[in-house]
């Protein structure tokens, strides 16, 4: 009652116009978006990547160098159509026939790119000022008192125009025409004689210039710097969701729904995040509504699949002695650096955990995500807020941080049990923008989050041994990494990864086989979540305070990233993937490159590694190196043939022989 | 002899599209009993019903005496039911024998922290089923391609993987979809072999759906015939071939006789 006591009703009709005109620029974005996805069957991540590229080419043109602004649009729209063009031709196209997850990845590995190079040349946090297409002038709303910018004006029109527009040509013409049959069937096109590498390039053209449109249009209206321009990714995704990733009008429709529903909230608090609560909320629920399992377009989502066998045996004592050097080496080398790279190895291994918690999840049981931080961020912060704030002592803080984790995965699990592939990944980008944006920012919980300080967590002692040292602790963590590679690698080896992996397969067979696949799903989120959550625990003592900017969703979407270029479905790839992500940085400081441009340089090889060796670069070692050393046979010696009974119903002269 | 299966007035619907239109059959312990029809008749739709594939089904499905309406596919296959897929359900990743091992994964009891730990109890029950999985191996003659993951293997190879993976199972009841689909002559003649073994050996009861008048009549003790979710006949295979209404079925009013092959060593795919 409070709540709606303190509301300024006299708001309403200007956040009225506020959110009509901001669901006009998500529009625009879907827009986009769908038309790309309805044509090739991509669902384009770097879209507000795109978008924010181009925005920043029309500040360049028009702010910087001072033409006029309708040049700089024009300047966007060019560079968007060309982003888009090389998009799908260098990196898209190489794809055809493989999974749709495959080029959702590529796409991620452009929004890196993008994004990291925006805030190299046009610098992250800088204030940028907008590109002002139209007047702010306005006009008063006929018979009421509201008053309407003619800019507002201008992007609602835009975007229903072309939101119809393309949802006409699409109809009536007949390059629409082809391009709903590629969409259909590429390959029956093909046969009918459509230039189907054509038609995907225009959708792709086309749509990265809708996105640029719907770029320059937002920047006056949202923080005009890379990282938040690339982020309208989510809301186009919300509106497109709600047309079901096809309905270009019911896009539109929730595109405004979607901009009414984030400005409302600021009647009624000051809390900057409750839009993004909003959000989620729409995400989870349009998910759920729409997508029931058995829907057409779920099931062909499922109809593309990477084909990778898992690695064959592999030969135990060649093994044993690789491990065991590898330990070696993990506790001799740190010596003989300062405590500062001890530190570097120690967070390394931390980050080797969150790792290792998508080798469970996205390599066993093939779910996608990228909110491993956020399940971090609980162990972390429960972990905090009980040392920092209440004086627990750190064990039993851990503990329960872990056991909170668990719980979380489990009930992101749950609606994740009707998705899969792309709409579990902008799932979980919503959840961890939730956690980014709403939950762990300041003013919504701050007895957990710390608000806008952070907790300070000494470093605990373990049986008596203080850990204090670089080099203890970073004994300690290698001694945990170690146990939950073992037990991970146990995990993958017996009955629990078979079942996970079969699930991955072929749900329909597995529970046909007596696997209940919903308590394996959601036991794996939960393992997964919870070994992600031990990370984020201990990163609390390794860093010695815990807040919220270190738990991002700019560090899932790199962790994600790393996970699959260094090989999700293999264990030994999680201490790889740690390293390189801590230590990448740190020897950027050695040569004359920035480390901002540290994810531009993941992205590339993410995109690169997606093209070129699918299964991830550590398996590939391990494939070679299985070639050298060729295992043992699984069964030394056979067990005892059964006798088959004589058949009934034979003659003679078809004698059993199945032989192949 | 024994129901063990009985179908009781099952309808299904898809949309308009009546699949299944008040279908009930009864299938005895111990027998083979085919279940033919043109394509689109209902086949399918009913394995997927009896499986619990399909929820909201209406009418009931009793096993055993007791009613599946309730229970969830995975629940079902722990009442031994097992199935083989028409369009080939393997897990194409997992090497032949960890296909083989599934099942008997789904029906072991322990828990992720067994396995977490590796403790005792778990290298016993691993030990213990891969034994079990090999013999099955063995029985459907797949000793050499343990390891090969099974997207690589042959359709011929898989087919008879699938029938492996079921009998991991135990099956008291195996329901066959289509699984001479896609085989040429030699492979379904070495499939009717196999399923003549599996019965002798195993005393399983199997409900056979195929196209292949010769496997049908060669293997199933009784047949059913469906058509536009109908049961239109019913009886012997020799009663079957002759029955007007099942050649009307395949071939429509005009044609009449001489299609379905009497031959049982040809295999003539009808439909």
């Amino acid at each position: 009652m409070g709540i709606v006591a303190s509301a300024n009703w006299g708001l309403l009709p200007g956040y009225t116009v506020i959110g009509i005109t901001l669901g006009g620029i998500y529009a625009l974005a879907a827009i986009g978006l769908v038309l790309i996805y309805r044509v090739s069957g991509v669902l384009n991540f770097a879209q507000g990547a795109v978008s924010m590229f181009s925005a920043f080419v029309a500040y360049q043109v028009s702010t910087v160098m001072g033409y006029p602004a309708a040049v700089g649009l024009l300047a966007a729209i060019v560079a968007g159509g060309a982003i888009g063009y090389l998009i799908e031709r260098f990196t898209i196209r190489p794809l055809a026939g493989r999974a749709p997850l495959s080029k959702v990845v590529v796409t991620i590995g452009w929004l890196l790119v993008l994004q990291t190079a925006a805030g190299l040349i046009w610098g992250q946090t800088a204030y940028h000022r907008p590109v002002q297409l139209v007047s702010i002038q306005g006009f008063t709303f006929p018979g009421t008192s509201v008053v309407v910018g003619w800019d507002e004006f201008t992007t609602i029109v835009v975007a229903l125009g072309l939101a119809f527009g393309t949802a006409a040509v699409l109809r009536w013409t007949t390059f629409g025409t082809s391009m709903r049959a590629v969409a259909d069937d590429p390959v029956a096109a093909r046969l009918w004689g459509i230039n189907v590498n054509r038609v995907m390039a225009v959708s792709w053209v086309a749509g990265s210039a809708m996105g640029a449109i719907a770029g320059v249009l937002i920047t006056p209206r949202i923080n005009f710097d890379p990282i938040s321009l690339t982020l309208v990714v989510i809301d186009a995704f919300t509106a497109a969701l709600i047309g079901r990733l096809t309905s270009l009008p019911w896009t539109v429709i929730g595109a405004m729904f979607l901009g009414l529903a984030e400005t409302y909230p600021r009647i009624f608090s000051s809390n900057a995040g409750a839009g993004n609560a909003v959000t989620f909320a729409l995400v989870l629920l349009t998910l759920a509504i729409l997508f029931r399992p058995g829907t057409r377009l779920v099931q062909r989502m499922a109809a593309g699949r990477d084909y990778v066998p898992v690695p064959a045996a592999d030969n135990p004592p060649v093994r044993r002695v690789i491990v065991a050097a590898a330990i070696g080496v993990g506790i001799v080398i740190p010596l003989l650096f300062s405590g500062y790279y001890q530190s570097l190895a120690a967070y390394s291994l931390i980050v080797g955990l969150i790792v290792l918690s998508l080798v469970v999840l996205t390599g066993l049981t093939g779910q996608i995500s990228f909110c491993q931080y956020s399940f971090a961020a609980i162990g972390a912060f429960t972990v905090g807020s009980l040392v920092g704030g209440h004086g627990w002592s750190f064990w039993p803080a851990l503990l329960l941080g872990v056991i909170c984790s668990i719980g979380i995965g489990v009930l992101v699990g749950i609606p994740a049990l009707r998705l899969s592939g792309l709409f579990l990944a902008i799932l979980t980008i919503a959840v961890a923008l939730f956690f980014d944006h709403f939950l762990l920012a300041p003013g919504t919980l701050d007895s957990f989050s710390g608000g806008v300080s952070s907790w300070t967590v000494a470093r605990p002692s373990f049986l008596g041994i203080s850990l204090d040292g670089s080099y203890a602790f970073y004994l300690f963590t290698l001694a945990v990494f170690l146990v939950a590679v073992l037990a991970v690698w146990n995990l993958s080896r017996s009955k629990t990864g078979r079942v996970l992996r079969a699930i991955r397969n072929s749900e329909i067979a597995a529970a046909t086989s007596g696997v209940n696949v919903t308590a394996w799903k959601l036991t794996s989120f939960g393992v997964s979540a919870g070994l992600a959550g031990l990370a984020g625990g201990l990163l609390a003592p390794g860093i010695g305070s815990v807040s919220a900017g270190a738990f991002g969703f700019q560090q899932s979407l790199a962790v994600a990233a790393i996970a699959i270029v260094v090989g999700v479905r293999s264990v030994g790839a999680a201490a790889v993937g740690g390293i390189f992500l801590i230590f990448g940085p740190e020897l950027l400081t050695h040569t004359p490159i920035s480390t901002l441009a540290f994810p531009l340089i993941v992205g590339s090889i993410l995109i690169l590694q997606v093209i070129l060796t699918p299964q991830g670069v550590v398996p590939d070692w391990q494939a070679r190196f299985r070639k050298r050393f060729p295992p043992a046979p699984r069964f030394p010696t056979a067990p005892e043939p059964l006798v088959v009974e004589p058949m009934p119903n034979l003659t003679a002269s078809e004698a059993p022989t199945v032989k192949v | 002899m024994a129901v063990l299966l009985q179908a009781d007035d099952v309808s299904m619907s898809f949309g308009g599209v009546h699949a299944l239109a008040g279908v009930s059959f009864e299938l005895h312990r111990g027998e083979t009993l085919g279940l033919i029809g043109p394509n689109g008749a209902g086949k399918t739709t009913m394995f997927n019903c009896i499986t619990g594939v399909l929820p909201g089904y209406r009418g009931h499905i009793y096993y055993d005496g007791r009613d599946l309406r309730n229970l969830k596919p995975h629940q079902r296959a722990r009442l031994k039911i097992a199935r083989t897929f028409q369009n080939l359900e393997l897990f194409d990743e997992l090497s032949a024998l960890d296909n083989l091992l599934l099942p008997l994964d789904a029906f072991s009891r322990r828990g992720v922290l067994g396995d977490l730990l590796r403790l005792p109890r778990t290298v016993f029950e691993e030990r213990r089923a891969q034994e079990k999985a090999r013999a099955i191996l063995h029985f459907i003659n797949l000793d050499d391609w343990a390891d090969t993951p099974v997207g690589d293997l042959p359709v011929g190879l898989q087919r008879r993987l699938e029938i492996g993976r079921a009998l991991c199972l135990e099956p008291q009841l195996l329901l066959l979809d289509e699984p001479g689909s896609g085989l040429d002559a030699r492979e379904t003649s070495e499939l009717a072999r196999l399923l003549a073994s599996v019965r002798a050996r195993f005393k399983i009861t199997m409900l056979l759906v195929d196209h292949d008048m010769a496997l049908i009549m060669r293997i199933c003790n009784r047949i059913y015939v469906l058509d536009y979710g109908r049961m239109i006949a019913e009886g012997p295979p020799e009663q079957i071939r002759d029955d007007p209404r099942v050649v009307r079925a395949y071939l429509g009013d005009a044609t009449a006789t001489g299609v379905v092959s009497t031959e049982p060593a040809t295999s003539g795919a009808v439909g």
